[in-house]
């Protein structure tokens, strides 16, 4: 018996189904920090119009072939622009990319981006987009590179996605670049030193903040 | 909004409180090799000492489960430790409600991959709550939220390695450990395939060269020295209770720590052991302290693991927590002894196997409430994946993995050569068609009837080849010949023998050197092989007969010839120079030397083998010695893979390194299939050959190791006789779903199958646990008649249709070691209880396990058949508790369910593509005369002293363990093996010099399976000798002269 959820995240039962409500856009990610940030920049007046017509869910809810099938049947058959971010090949989540392509051709007015959280798959993943490679390999890289201003900009090339990706004006597409390595909370101070290593998706937030 | 960083801010705090000075990096990713380049560069320049990562999966480059070398990567670069905090998907509390700990993502991406780096696991710091439900997104919003404990273990254990590295080796204290189960003197230093006190004589040694303080008295300069003064003083042996400890941890002491326990451990082993000062392991002056003391190196005894204190209900509990004296020795260790690094000797000991959390532990899991944060080194065999990973992720081990023992071909000896003299004076009459043959062939079945009662044959025909095929079998069994002494190289000839046997076996960049030399001398026949009863052509014959002086008329000689010449080729192009080998020598064929090493197209498959084989093993002994003196500065140990050389891994040499296990998503492989495919339908052959009807319920076991190295074959075969098959994905080929194979295709009943999978493939293997739970639910609901579908039969029939079952979760093992360590069974309906205690936790695609006895009941009531499976040949069934407590284990369940024992087969699955299924009592048969008697394993085992007569005892604990559980073993094994060890003086001599705890133990077991009537025609004599055995041994024990 599955449960049906209409807010996606709860993993008490890796079998629950998920029905969002009808957004005219999607977004899927492998990276939870993705949705605390996207969520906190929907605050902004900004993006007022965004707001109530833009879903989210971590890939993970999505595991079995019935949750893809049930959350394709009942949330993105409404919807107007897929976005899939994924770290990993095209394998790591065959049947849903599989299952996205099919909801894409059944309508070409349906965009599907299909961006790569690493570099070594981005040319694979972003080219089977249903949009412009080269605006996709774009996109891919404006959240790669993250933080807030890069995130603000791949918001602000949804609406366009709807019309014509090549709509999309230059401004949106311009990649902020940070330091990376980023160095934070160096201190002169005495003690052997440890290297600490974390993703750069964590920091943005407080950057945000 | 959420502060992301919270980890970060708090572990930066807490690693400052412990006097270091962190420095953050924020990074993309560590796969970007410029990202790398920058980082070495900071690193190498601000002198970091070590790094702590939260990043996933790894900076290497993997293909095929296989690390592809990359020296500018940033972690053997740096040669700095890495440590990987753990930051939970779950939120804390689900985590701390889960018997699993880590869910299987994050086993996947903060636990194997990582280790595909060399980094070091250690404990969750970070859980995933929950800050937001409702928002325009419709999804919550998580964030990671720091663990204090976490981060305080992580910060302790970077401060020990930091000191570690910066601390005079003169001052460091280091404590070697060594395990010791069953409790008894003749059996400290458990080391699979290791020689272990050998091993610690070079670890002491090393230490000395490298100025280490192992104080003014002189410490022991070889193995027996060794063993004698250890065991003088205070071991766990009842025996020695009155001997000396190396000191005591006061009751007051132990409270100490002790009261900063937390409560649940505390009261699970109040309720068990007492209060600390009932515990019945506490002397007047506290709590022993076992081992010896070298100056400022500690070698010491772990503690018994408490069920020899047996009392029924202990027995039946797989989660019996450790005695007091267990927590005091670590507590010792710790907080008395003050040691810099903790050694774990030799696969393995029993910290890493205490109960817990499966993956990722909390302070109330034992081994991480007893094993100290500070650096935790451990030698280990390299080709155990399984076992060794248990001690990387849940004691924060470094392994530092080490060679097999040496190997060769059984060949043949005593009776079985002059059987195979007359055999080959039978086949040379025939060849002649000389008036001999009847006679000849008259004395062979008068041999076979007066001292073979091992060989029954099966065939009216043919019987003359059948014995050959027999014999041929026999020799062609890889056997162990020795132990591997830690950082020592094998003498020339074990060396040349291990050489071969990896040489033997074809992998994908060539093929095995006796097919090499087959092929090239044009023959027909196919030297790697299971079917030995193969026709030698006349073509062949007639090829050999131009190359070797003798005829060589069958199979078995064209590969005795073969195997010779490979041996000598070997020595000739890679030893000779150095050394001349007599035993080799007579293998000199100068026509096989032209060939071969005087045309210069055969060097460069020569050389192929020098580069693959001769180099990594030579390096080996090097680089576990380097390895080992580094780990203890607090360097990093490179990262390798791991695995059975002679299985075709030898990219798991040079040892020495770090071994990582396997990457799981990739599993099982399509390779996998085929095996898993071709061995279940031999299973389905023989069962019917046997039984005349179709099998329609089997028994399986499961182990994770061996699942590491074969790529999931046992799953295979279980999905195959299910009449299920996997579907890959295209281009990652990873499974992706399941689909049924129609009855029209299988032409076959499909077979219910019940599982028993190990707790170390629960905790690494979730997702084949998934996998095959799917298959069996999807088997469970086809609508097929009951005579083609027993598992749908039983569904519509309302019976349970659970079928994985494993131990409580948290635990591991089978039940049936304690009963037979200490003796406490009357019948095999006690090992069948033991089992279904032991194994009655239903697992299934849901995370947590249910405990359903009945529902174990159910499933194994009609088993026909109970199957294991080994997949490789660097050991044997009688090398190692684990295959009677499975096998036997279910198959004495079964018994105890059904009144009747099952059919019981044994899997080969060594060679790759060549499995073959045949009956355990043949196997067993095989075992005893291979190796047992061998005077080869006999002899190897001699070089090896104290551990060497270790092995001995160990044999006949399992051999006796099998029989006791399955009723297979025959009576003739018994009697050759008491009279090849028990009745030989030189072997008696030799259990007398070095370990005569070990004799006595032997004669003891053999007096009890007289006594059991497990041989059931023993003379009085015999028993007379083995009283007289116990009782002179027992007065030389007493007399302490060893």
């Amino acid at each position: 018996m599955h449960r049906i959820l209409n807010i996606a995240g709860n993993e008490k039962n890796k079998d629950d189904l998920i029905e969002q409500p009808a957004a005219d856009f999607i977004f899927i990610t492998s990276v939870k920090a993705d949705l605390n940030l996207i969520s906190n920049l929907l605050l902004e007046k900004e993006f007022d119009s965004l707001k109530n017509n833009i879903r989210a869910l971590e890939i993970s809810n999505l595991n079995s072939s019935a949750q893809i099938d049930n959350y394709l049947l009942k949330t993105i058959n409404y919807a107007k622009v897929v976005v899939l971010r994924i770290f990993g090949d095209k394998g790591t989540w065959n049947y849903g990319i599989e299952q996205l392509l099919n909801w894409q051709a059944v309508n070409k007015k349906r965009k599907l981006v299909i961006l790569s959280g690493t570099i070594d798959q981005e040319i694979s993943l972003c080219e089977i987009s249903s949009i412009d490679k080269n605006i996709a390999l774009n996109i891919s890289r404006l959240l790669r590179s993250g933080g807030l201003v890069n995130y603000r900009k791949f918001l602000n090339c949804l609406n366009y996605l709807v019309v014509d990706e090549k709509l999309i004006p230059d401004e949106f597409l311009n990649i902020t670049f940070y330091a990376d390595p980023y160095l934070y909370d160096w201190k002169n101070e005495k003690g052997e030193k440890i290297g600490i290593i974390s993703y750069k998706s964590l920091f943005w937030l407080m950057k945000l903040k | 909004m959420a502060n992301e960083i919270e980890v970060n801010e708090k572990l930066n705090l807490q690693l400052r409180k412990c006097g270091l000075s962190p420095k953050t990096f924020f990074i993309s990713t560590l796969k970007d090799h410029i990202i790398q380049k920058k980082l070495i560069d900071i690193f190498k320049k601000e002198d970091i000492k070590l790094i702590i990562t939260t990043t996933s999966f790894s900076s290497s480059q993997i293909k095929n489960n296989d690390l592809i070398e990359n020296s500018t990567n940033i972690f053997t670069s740096l040669k700095i430790p890495i440590l990987q905090l753990l930051s939970s998907n779950r939120s804390r509390k689900e985590w701390l409600n889960s018997s699993i700990g880590m869910n299987s993502s994050d086993l996947l991406m903060q636990i194997i991959i990582p280790e595909f780096d060399g980094r070091i696991t250690t404990s969750p710091s970070a859980f995933k709550e929950i800050i937001s439900k409702k928002n325009t997104l419709y999804s919550e919003i998580t964030s990671y939220k720091a663990d204090q404990v976490g981060i305080q273990w992580i910060s302790k254990f970077a401060t020990n390695y930091v000191k570690l590295q910066k601390l005079n080796n003169f001052d460091k204290r280091i404590c070697l450990v060594i395990s010791n189960y069953p409790v008894k003197n003749g059996r400290i230093g458990n080391g699979v395939g290791l020689n272990t006190p050998s091993s610690i004589i070079n670890i002491l040694n090393w230490l000395k060269e490298e100025g280490y303080d192992l104080g003014s008295c002189n410490y022991p300069k070889d193995s027996s020295e060794l063993m004698s003064m250890l065991i003088k003083t205070r071991t766990n042996d009842i025996e020695s209770q009155n001997n000396k400890p190396l000191d005591y941890l006061p009751l007051s002491e132990y409270l100490k720590y002790w009261n900063y326990l937390e409560l649940d451990p505390k009261n699970i082993i109040v309720n068990r052991w007492g209060k600390p000062s009932d515990a019945i392991d506490l002397d007047n002056n506290g709590f022993s302290i076992n081992g010896i003391k070298f100056g400022k190196i500690t070698l010491l005894i772990q503690p018994q693991r408490g069920y020899d204190a047996f009392t029924d209900r202990d027995i039946h509990s797989p989660d019996l927590p450790p005695p007091h004296r267990y927590l005091a020795q670590y507590f010792w260790i710790e907080k008395v002894f003050n040691a810099n690094a903790i050694c774990h000797i030799g696969k393995h000991g029993t910290v890493e196997w205490l109960p817990g959390k499966s993956i990722g532990l909390s302070n109330k899991c034992f081994p991480n409430i007893i094993c100290p944060a500070i650096p935790n080194i451990y030698p280990f065999i390299v080709n155990d994946p399984g076992e060794g990973s248990q001690a990387k992720r849940r004691t924060a081990a470094t392994i530092i993995d080490h060679l097999t023992p040496p190997l060769d071909r059984s060949e043949l000896y005593g009776k079985y050569s002059i059987l195979e003299n007359y055999l080959d004076e039978y086949f040379e009459a025939k060849l002649l068609n000389s008036s001999r043959i009847e006679i000849i062939e008259r004395s062979i079945f008068e041999l076979i009837k007066n001292d073979f009662s091992e060989i029954t044959l099966k065939n009216k025909n043919n019987q003359i080849e059948e014995i050959d095929s027999f014999l041929c079998k026999i020799k062609e069994s890889q056997i162990r010949t020795g132990l591997h002494v830690f950082g020592n190289r094998q003498n020339d000839i074990n060396e040349i023998n291990l050489f071969l046997c990896i040489a033997r076996v074809p992998n994908a960049n060539r093929i095995g050197v006796i097919q090499y030399i087959a092929k090239h001398l044009k023959l027909d026949l196919n030297p790697w092989t299971n079917q030995y009863d193969q026709i030698l052509s006349e073509k062949d014959k007639k090829i050999l007969l131009t190359f070797s002086n003798n005829n060589i008329l069958n199979f078995r000689m064209a590969i005795d010839f073969l195997e010779q010449q490979a041996k000598y080729l070997i020595y000739l192009f890679f030893y000779k120079k150095n050394t001349n080998i007599k035993n080799l020598e007579k293998y000199k064929n100068q026509k096989i030397i032209d060939y071969f090493f005087n045309e210069k197209k055969h060097n460069e498959y020569f050389l192929l083998l020098k580069k693959e084989i001769l180099y990594p093993i030579i390096n080996s002994s090097y680089n576990e010695k380097l390895s080992f003196i580094n780990s203890l500065s607090g360097q990093y140990v490179k990262s390798g893979p791991s695995g059975a050389p002679t299985r075709g891994k030898t990219e798991a040499l040079p040892t020495g390194k770090n071994f990582f296990s396997v990457d799981s998503r990739g599993l099982p492989t399509e390779s996998a299939w085929s095996v898993g495919c071709q061995s279940a339908s031999q299973i389905l052959d023989l069962y019917k050959q046997d039984n005349g009807d179709d099998l329609k319920n089997i028994a399986i076991s499961v182990w994770a190791t061996s699942t590491m190295r074969n790529g999931g074959e046992d799953i295979c075969q279980i999905l195959y006789l299910l009449g299920v098959q996997p579907i890959w994905d295209g281009p990652s080929r990873r499974v992706v779903d399941l689909e049924i194979i129609p009855l029209s295709v299988l032409e076959r009943p499909r077979v219910d199958v019940t599982l028993r999978i190990s707790g170390m493939f629960r905790d690494a293997f979730p997702q084949l646990v998934n996998l095959t739970f799917k298959a069996i639910n999807l088997v469970s609901d086809l609508n097929e008649d009951d005579k083609f579908n027993p598992l749908a039969e039983a569904s519509r029939a309302g019976d349970s249709i659970n079928r994985i079952f494993g131990s409580a979760p948290g635990s591991y093992g089978a039940g049936l070691q304690e009963l037979i360590s200490n003796s406490n069974w009357e019948n095999i309906d006690d090992f069948g209880e033991s089992f279904l205690n032991w194994s009655k936790w239903i697992y299934s695609d849901n995370l947590d396990p249910l405990e359903d006895k009945k529902s174990l009941e159910n499933a194994l009531k009609n088993v026909q058949l109970v199957v294991h499976n080994q997949d490789n040949k660097e050991h044997d069934i009688l090398d190692s508790d684990d295959y009677y407590q499975f096998q036997g284990g279910l198959s004495s369940a079964v018994k105890k369910l059904s009144g009747k024992l099952p059919e019981m087969y044994h899997g080969d699955l060594s060679k790759f593509g060549l499995s073959k299924i045949s009956k355990l009592q043949d196997e067993i048969n095989k075992v005893v005369i291979s190796r047992i008697l061998n005077p080869k394993w006999i002899n190897g085992m001699k070089d090896n002293g104290y551990k060497g007569a270790f092995e001995f005892s160990a044999t006949i604990d399992y051999l006796y363990a099998f029989d006791a559980s399955t009723e297979v073993v025959s009576d003739w094994c018994y009697e050759e093996v008491y009279n090849s060890w028990l009745c030989d003086l030189d072997l008696r001599n030799f259990f007398l010099e070095n370990n005569p705890w070990a004799l006595r133990d032997i004669a003891q077991r053999f007096l009890e399976i007289v006594n059991r009537k497990m041989w059931k025609n023993c003379s009085s004599d015999v028993i007379e000798n083995l009283k007289n055995i116990i009782i002179n041994t027992d007065s030389i024990i007493e007399k302490n002269e060893f």
